[in-house]
């Protein structure tokens, strides 16, 4: 057997919980036992729809959020085990790019302020080498030395994003993560972006962490996929064979939803599952068994396991085991 | 509803066509005006936001307005409901509904225009809906205000309908913020439906819910426009998605309708390099990285204000030659329901996405 790589990151039993304010006051799994294993130079995309748990598992993952149990490993490392200042210099090496790119940068500052301040608070290089490094930057995300004087509110989305990208480079990370990179930006825009990161994740050998909600954008970045479901990973798969043969009915239900251009609506074109229903409890049933149409006995009694059912592919679902 | 456009078709062009449209938006011409503070340098004070556009709606169909943002869809759909910003000033042009000028009408003209004639359903549902007022409330307070019922009969109806848009029987004691994005968006129908409009404007539909639900929502548009025999007109910015259910789709980019024309007819055969573009470079499954890269349209958007003498899309354009930037390129017609504003434009068939 060839000796496995160590997994640039790595989740153990990975939960989150929240504790809602108000009247309720149960707390809330947001993510919910996760493991998940991201090799080096792999481009992994992270799938699912508003409030499946996608960007609070990102955010555990490189600890800008503490989760309320299991563990991190980075290279093999494990984060929790990092007293502040080592985890601050360990940070270095993860970066992430945020999903709104106006709310996540400083509005007071220059884009120079923004994109050279991790470089200040890690005390990297002189002031003249940064200046240099700046330059090679700018060049890398496709931008005008002409922004740098400017602030963010005068950028357009997709200017913005650049630079948000340009943050997250400064470091020289090994793992980017991109929250849902190009959802709020205009169509037109879009490939630009996606376009960059490609070039970005190339030419500097990265591991990219892609979440995102479009399967579109995903299939053309991504040689990995996970799928999450209400806090949980549902199917994992590599790309080309999770878009040749999808596995578990969440993930068939998100590819029929795609648009695609010469399908008009039927009428009884209607997907399967239903909208409206309650969440399920996890706990003790498959999240997804209100929306699905297999759905059996054994799937409201208990929660299906992530099984191996093909080469590297596993699937939660009662239907494959 | 399709026989409708069908006959429109083969109406021999000349022939009184403004007979059957519902809404009618002659050359309108649309500028906010700021005050200087808010002009960043102080050169640009007034923002065109429409610019000569021309849009048409036919009795039972459904017409999709499509751009980017900023492009002035929503400015342009909101001039017909008479709800524009107090900043905002019709310049030019003319909004004709059932054949009439809403130019002069007054305020109780207007309410009565946008409950009984014109509905609309708005981008956020959520923060459409009052807070403090359960679902049923809303439906009883919309009914009301408009009809002379009595509360027992305006919960009936609101019930009815509620059920009709997929509200399962026992939530509609709830309040928006019990709801999900969708089941919001749902209500957000059935309130501007109720009063029974002949045209039902829905901004943005389905930018807001999830995938999955996204086509449940159309359809529930399709199946209400049946149903309550009504006029769809739809804003989005996603062109794929909204063709799925638009008969007839108008382009718009920068406050110019650059190009308009049934479904197919853009789909198949895109005249216009900014919708072509819109098309291609839509990440779907037939592109990869490596294997089938995007070409990505360059630059941005032009910036609110900003007045170039020719073509606003020229500074992107792959298939740009000087004149372009010389003259704002007029309309042509490439059929009789296929029109485009370039004067590169050719009728390329087949060049659209199979």
């Amino acid at each position: 057997m060839a000796e496995r790589v160590v997994p640039i990151l790595r989740t153990e039993e990975l939960c989150k919980e929240f504790i809602p304010g108000g009247f309720y006051q149960k707390p809330v799994r947001v993510v919910d036992r996760v493991n998940v294993e991201v090799d080096p130079g792999e481009i992994r995309g992270i799938v699912g729809e508003s409030g499946s748990g996608k960007t609070t598992l990102a955010r555990c993952s490189l600890r800008l959020l503490e989760p309320s149990s299991g563990s991190v490993y980075f290279d093999g490392k494990d984060l929790a085990a990092f007293s502040p200042a080592a985890l601050r210099t360990k940070r270095q090496e993860f970066q992430m790019v945020f999903q709104d790119p106006y709310g996540s940068l400083n509005p007071s500052m220059t884009v120079e302020e923004i994109i050279l301040e991790p470089l200040k608070i890690h005390r990297i290089g002189s002031r003249d080498s940064q200046k240099q490094y700046l330059q090679e930057l700018l060049d890398a995300v496709s931008l005008s030395e002409h922004f740098l004087e400017r602030r963010i509110a005068e950028l357009s989305g997709g200017q913005q994003q650049r630079i948000g990208i340009a943050r997250g480079l400064a470091l020289k990370p090994r793992l980017l993560v991109a929250d849902e990179p190009v959802s709020s930006l205009d169509a037109s825009v879009q490939a630009q972006i996606l376009n960059l990161l490609a070039e970005l994740q190339q030419k500097y050998a990265l591991t990219l962490m892609l979440i995102s909600h479009s399967l579109g954008v995903v299939h053309y970045l991504c040689n990995k996929i996970s799928v999450m479901y209400r806090g949980r990973i549902v199917e994992e798969a590599a790309a080309d064979s999770f878009f040749r043969k999808p596995k578990h009915p969440y993930s068939l239900l998100l590819l029929h939803s795609m648009p695609t251009m010469n399908t008009i609506l039927k009428n009884d074109a209607a997907p399967v599952g239903s909208s409206i229903t309650a969440p399920a409890d996890s706990a003790s049933s498959c999240s997804f068994h209100p929306r699905c149409v297999h759905a059996f006995e054994l799937c409201r009694k208990q929660t299906p396991p992530l099984i191996e059912v093909e080469d590297g592919e596993t699937v939660a679902c009662f239907l494959y085991s | 509803m399709a026989p409708v456009t069908e006959i429109q078709i083969i109406l021999p062009r000349g022939m009184n066509l403004a007979a059957h449209s519902l809404l009618d938006v002659q050359n309108l011409s649309i500028a906010y005006y700021s005050s200087p503070q808010v002009g960043r340098d102080g050169r640009h004070p007034v923002h065109r936001a429409v610019r000569n556009a021309s849009l048409k709606i036919l009795d039972g169909e459904t017409a999709a307005l499509v751009g980017e943002t900023g492009s002035g869809k929503s400015t342009m759909a909101l001039s017909a409901l008479g709800l524009l910003d107090p900043r905002a000033k019709i310049e030019s042009g003319e909004i004709l509904f059932e054949g009439r000028s809403l130019e002069s009408l007054n305020e109780q003209a207007w309410k009565e225009l946008r409950s009984r004639k014109i509905g609309m359903a708005f981008q956020d549902a959520r923060s459409a809906l009052n807070p403090i007022l359960s679902i049923e409330n809303h439906l009883i307070e919309t009914l009301r205000t408009h009809q002379p019922l009595k509360k027992k009969e305006a919960s009936e109806i609101g019930l009815e309908l509620l059920r009709e848009v997929g509200i399962p029987k026992g939530q509609e004691k709830l309040y928006p913020f019990e709801l999900s994005g969708g089941a919001c968006q749902r209500v957000g129908i059935a309130l501007a439906v109720c009063n029974s409009p002949r045209l039902l404007i829905a901004d943005e539909p389905v930018s807001a819910v999830d995938v999955t639900l996204q086509s449940q929502i159309l359809d529930l548009l399709r199946r209400m426009k049946q149903r309550h025999n009504l006029s769809l007109l739809l804003i989005s910015h996603d062109l794929p998605l909204i063709s799925q259910v638009a008969d007839r789709i108008y382009v718009m980019y920068h406050g110019r309708i650059v190009e308009s024309g049934f479904s197919r007819e853009i789909f198949d055969s895109p005249a216009h390099p900014y919708t072509r573009a819109l098309i291609k470079t839509q990440p779907s499954l037939r592109h990869h990285h490596l294997s089938n890269p995007i070409t990505a349209i360059p630059g941005t958007m032009p910036v609110p204000g900003e007045e170039l003498p020719g073509c606003m899309f020229a500074p992107r354009c792959h298939d740009a030659v000087p004149e372009c930037q010389s003259a704002v390129p007029g309309e042509r017609e490439l059929s009789k329901t296929h029109r485009v504003a370039c004067i590169r434009a050719s009728r390329t068939e087949g060049d659209g996405i199979k």
